[in-house]
């Protein structure tokens, strides 16, 4: 298996370790902070209120637990990089911490008898540090205490990813900074509530709720950076609480408006309908005002900043230290890569230039392929085999009370078991032979939440043959023991599950086989690059196209791209379309029809049929104007790009204006020779018209222009709602879209999209048992009138009207068990059975009492 | 006779992807909050059938929560619009019986916001507390208790 070292923790960084783990290779993961989360990610600074936060870091220690293939190491540093790719010497140094939080139970004993300092983390057990860990290692249970000494280390790795933090930033004094009445942004998003963040909290100093805010971004001003996100995140809670009270006196103040991608511009229209007033703005003057604030004029109750982010300075030693060269203070990567000038060393994420959210994502993800050449191959566990007992009608109830959760409490249940035990997570074992032991078919545990050990155990039940959906987990821990419940309490959540356990119902959780070829739809730079990794990972990579389009010059925002001449970038895409074309196989021609779904799409092009068990959507575009240039912006229905206009200007010598910027990128180091004014496009893409025939059979969404949205109808909400489903490849349901057929953008950014998407679909190439696990949705055939209104309800395409039965079925694959579908039938044919009423109701009786 | 403290029971349906990640912060956190909040931890807020919100009060409890992800968090993107309606449903059905719609209790808390969901069950608990016991669970032709 190929050995990667990762350092920093960004969210690229989480995710990338993660996808290296799960695609069977090792990671030695590098934190600077003293426990993941300590240095915080850029989205952690700007949105605190975001679960994508939670998700990429606990997503990792899931995965770590889970695979082995990760080792994580605390207040490291980078001491230095030798050798060659594939054989690199790295030297860092580390700390352990006191308490293992790897390990940790959150028993607490450490807390009582060494004086523990408990820091309590979101998702997690929480962090544990002990003053004098020598005179406490005999205390813990878990053997998590170990005495934290720094050492250095040397590892040997085939590829160095490097991916530092961005500082966080305080509000800059000319902004506003120690004035009273200015707001960080992210204490503003936590006031969130409801529909926005609420009055009854949004208070200013003196008490009195605000009747008008201002947000300011300070991209653009004072070499501060801007994302695209950031703007996003700001009109997002505008308009929040401008839907919320009308009366509200909103206003948003920006240097340029830098929202790209499609649906996001249109937000700009939106928030302009609505009422908020957008000042464009080229200085800001801040200061306070009888009890308020005036912003360029404007009187505030509240001014709300969104500090920009800046290099910091740590990241010239860290180059220094790598052997890597910066440019304008990020890392320098070949052509469309993120691999810098040293072969084998990678930069993802903020280090490399200014990214929002869903970039890091795709980043932390084509990382993975980008990699590859230098891996060694990857080694895939083998999952064991379990059988699992069925007997819905003789339920023997075993219930484990785990001493840790349950001491202070006087537990007086009825069933046929009532097991005591120290630490049930830390002997497993025991359960397990509890279990074989004394025939026990339902299994409750009174332990801890599922999101900390209670996972685990039910690990455990299901190695004792006992099936999961026969399993229940009572969280007396967190829900009761620690928030100073009673007996009473107590004794209620239990018998409501024994209860439940006693209605359980055998749940089979089905798996989909997939076919394991894929096929790429359309002939874009984005085709070419996801099949050049795919052709040698699976068994046939499908191109349907009736031609290849050229590349498109000069789309490139960074600073290498620019500098690449037409002719090297030519020479660039031959050897690519050369080395696919030898391997894939093309089908010249249009697709005809495409039927079937995730694991089994059968395609029809130019006379032939072909079967694949993914599809990628990468038709690219069409460029108008002189041909040579991809824009984007959206103004009037068309799409273009004004800042890539006016760098192509740049580079052409043409003199050029720009009015709404919606660039992310380096252009804020060195503004190109263009004014700001109304500007005029010298060239713009767009979607090609097979398009729409591609999305009326597959029944996808497009934009106003004719660009896809990414995932399936009507997943394109996540461009708008929130980015958390790019974390699972099933919601996608085996489409996804990549390059111009998405939106116009960079080679840069093609590349990216082609690398999720390619490795998103290897994740796939597997037999899929269905996401929902016990909680998959079933349909009783007897009672479906085939209505369809399940089919509306379900979000991730997982239901559909069977033509032949005219009754609802369930696409195992896709199913993530929301219960969506169970609520809206009226007929109560389709059915979650772990949350049928029948449970349910039981389970009610009892936690009332 | 002796005058007997009225102890509510107030049944939570919280979400596993926020809601019950708040509770478990609370837990982690060991922030106290009244023993009478009962959670059940459901997929979604719109696993939750309007039915379990009623059969709840109609079982004995004095009150019920659904805890959801903030509008537009929604782990399933639209459950938590979904669980709004509904809830909006079942207090208008209430109101028209004649009782107390504030007996279901809508909240959003995400998986951040331990203090918050300790905040709102102790200031729920305290509001339920002044209003007095259900009489919910007397209404025969549910099938609820017998009024003695």
């Amino acid at each position: 298996m190929g050995k990667v070292l990762i350092y920093g923790t960004t969210v690229a960084s989480y995710r990338a370790a993660v996808n290296f783990a799960r695609s069977g290779h090792k990671v030695i993961f590098l934190n600077r902070g003293a426990f993941l989360g300590n240095k915080p990610t850029q989205m952690q600074i700007q949105h605190p209120r975001d679960i994508v936060n939670g998700y990429v870091k606990n997503m990792l220690v899931a995965v770590a637990n889970m695979t082995g293939n990760v080792e994580i190491y605390h207040n490291s540093e980078l001491l230095g990089i030798d050798g060659k790719p594939g054989n690199f010497k790295v030297k860092f140094k580390h700390k352990l911490q006191s308490v293992n939080d790897l390990k940790c139970i959150g028993c607490d004993l450490c807390v009582e008898k060494c004086d523990a300092e408990f820091k309590p983390i979101p998702g997690s057990i929480g962090i544990y540090t002990i003053p004098d860990p020598e005179s406490c290692v005999d205390v813990c249970p878990a053997k998590a205490i170990q005495i934290p000494k720094e050492e250095e280390k040397d590892e040997t790795v085939d590829a160095v990813v490097l991916s530092p933090e961005y500082q966080s930033q305080e509000i800059d004094e000319k902004y506003g900074g120690s004035l009273k009445n200015v707001m960080h942004f992210g204490k503003f998003a936590l006031l969130f509530s409801g529909k926005g963040v609420d009055k009854r909290f949004l208070k200013r100093e003196d008490g009195t709720t605000p009747k008008s805010i201002g947000f300011f971004n300070p991209a653009g001003f004072d070499g501060y950076l801007g994302t695209y996100e950031e703007q996003f995140l700001i009109f997002r809670e505008a308009m929040f609480m401008k839907e919320m009270d009308e009366s509200l006196d909103i206003h948003i103040f920006l240097k340029e408006v830098r929202l790209y991608g499609h649906n996001q511009m249109a937000m700009y229209d939106k928030a302009e309908k609505k009422g908020i007033k957008i000042h464009l703005i080229d200085d800001i003057s801040v200061k306070e005002e009888g009890d308020g604030i005036d912003v360029n004029g404007v009187h505030l109750d509240l001014f709300v900043v969104l500090p920009g982010l800046k290099i910091p300075e740590d990241w010239q030693k860290i180059a220094e230290l790598a052997g890597i060269e910066l440019s304008n203070g990020f890392a320098k990567t070949k052509p469309f890569t993120f691999e810098t000038a040293r072969d084998g060393v990678f930069a993802i994420g903020e280090f490399v230039k200014p990214l929002g959210s869903a970039e890091a994502l795709y980043q932390g993800t084509a990382i993975v392929p980008q990699t590859s050449k230098y891996l060694k191959p990857p080694e895939m566990p083998q999952r064991p085999d379990m059988k699992f007992k069925q007997d819905d009608f003789n339920p023997k109830v075993g219930v484990f009370i785990c001493e840790c959760a349950a001491k202070e409490f006087d537990i007086d249940v009825d069933a046929d078991y009532v097991i005591k035990k120290d630490y049930l997570c830390l002997h497993p074992e025991e359960i397990v032979k509890e279990i074989k032991e004394k025939g026990i078919n339902r299994v409750v545990f009174g332990a801890c939440s599922p999101s900390l050990r209670g996972a685990m155990l039910e690990m455990t039940a299901n190695k004792a043959g006992v099936h999961s959906s026969y399993v229940e987990n009572v969280q007396l821990r967190e829900y009761a023991s620690r928030v100073g419940a009673d007996s009473r309490k107590a004794n209620a959540m239990l018998r409501a599950a024994i209860a439940k356990a006693r209605k359980d119902v055998f749940v089979e959780v089905p798996t989909v086989k997939t076919i394991k070829n894929i096929a790429i739809i359309g002939g874009d730079l984005a085709a070419l690059i996801a099949a050049d990794y795919l052709v040698d990972k699976v068994p046939l990579v499908y191109i349907v196209t009736p031609e290849f389009d050229e590349p498109i010059l000069a789309t490139g925002v960074k600073e290498n791209t620019l500098n690449m001449g037409d002719d090297e970038l030519k020479e660039w895409y031959n050897t690519i379309k050369d080395r696919v074309l030898k391997r894939a196989k093309w089908i010249k021609g249009d697709v005809e029809s495409i039927e079937g779904s995730l694991g089994n799409f059968k395609i029809r092009a130019s006379g032939g049929e072909i079967e694949a068990g993914v599809i990628i959507i990468a038709t690219g575009g069409d460029v108008i104007g002189d041909g040579t240039h991809i824009v984007s912006r959206i103004n009037g229905g068309t799409t273009m790009h004004a800042a890539l206009s006016a760098l192509y200007a740049k580079r052409k010598g043409i003199e050029a204006t720009y009015d709404l910027m919606k660039s992310y990128s380096l252009l804020d180091l060195d503004p190109p020779n263009a004014k700001k004014g109304v500007g005029e496009p010298l060239a713009y893409v767009k979607p090609k018209d097979i398009n729409r025939k591609i999305a009326e059979m597959l029944g996808m969404e497009l934009d106003k222009d004719g660009f896809f949205f990414f995932a399936n109808e009507p997943l394109h909400r996540v461009e708008s709602a929130g980015i958390q489903f790019m974390l699972f490849e099933e919601p996608f349901g085996g489409i996804f879209v990549a390059g111009l057929a998405h939106r116009p953008m960079s080679i840069e950014e093609e590349v990216e999209e082609a690398g999720f998407a390619a490795q998103s679909s290897l994740f796939l190439m597997r037999d899929i048992t269905s996401p929902a696990g016990k909680l998959i949705s079933v349909t009783n055939p007897r009672k479906c009138a085939g209505c369809g209104i399940c089919v509306d309800a379900c979000f991730s395409g997982a239901r559909y009207i069977d033509e032949e039965d005219h009754i609802a079925k369930v696409r195992p694959a896709q199913c993530v068990g929301c219960g969506a579908c169970a609520n809206v039938c009226p007929s109560g044919a389709a059915i979650i059975k772990a949350y049928s009423p029948t449970g349910v109701f039981e389970m009610l009786k009892e936690v009332v009492k | 006779m002796t005058e007997k403290k009225f102890d509510p029971v107030i049944v939570g349906f919280f979400c596993n992807w926020c809601t019950s990640a708040a509770a478990d912060l609370a837990g982690t956190s060991r922030l106290h909050y009244p023993a009478s909040i009962r959670p059940i931890r459901v997929m979604c807020s719109s696993t939750v059938d309007p039915v379990y919100l009623v059969r709840a009060l109609q079982e004995g409890a004095d009150a019920t929560i659904l805890g959801g992800c903030h509008p537009g968090d929604c782990h399933y993107i639209t459950g938590n619009y979904k669980a709004r309606r509904r809830v909006a449903i079942v207090k208008t059905v209430l109101k028209s019986l004649g009782f107390d719609e504030s007996r279901v209790l809508l909240e959003w808390i995400s998986g951040s916001e331990g203090p918050k969901f300790a905040r709102v069950m102790n200031e729920y608990t305290e509001y339920i507390k002044n209003l007095g016991p259900s009489d919910f669970k007397y209404l025969d032709s549910l099938g609820g208790e017998k009024l003695d």
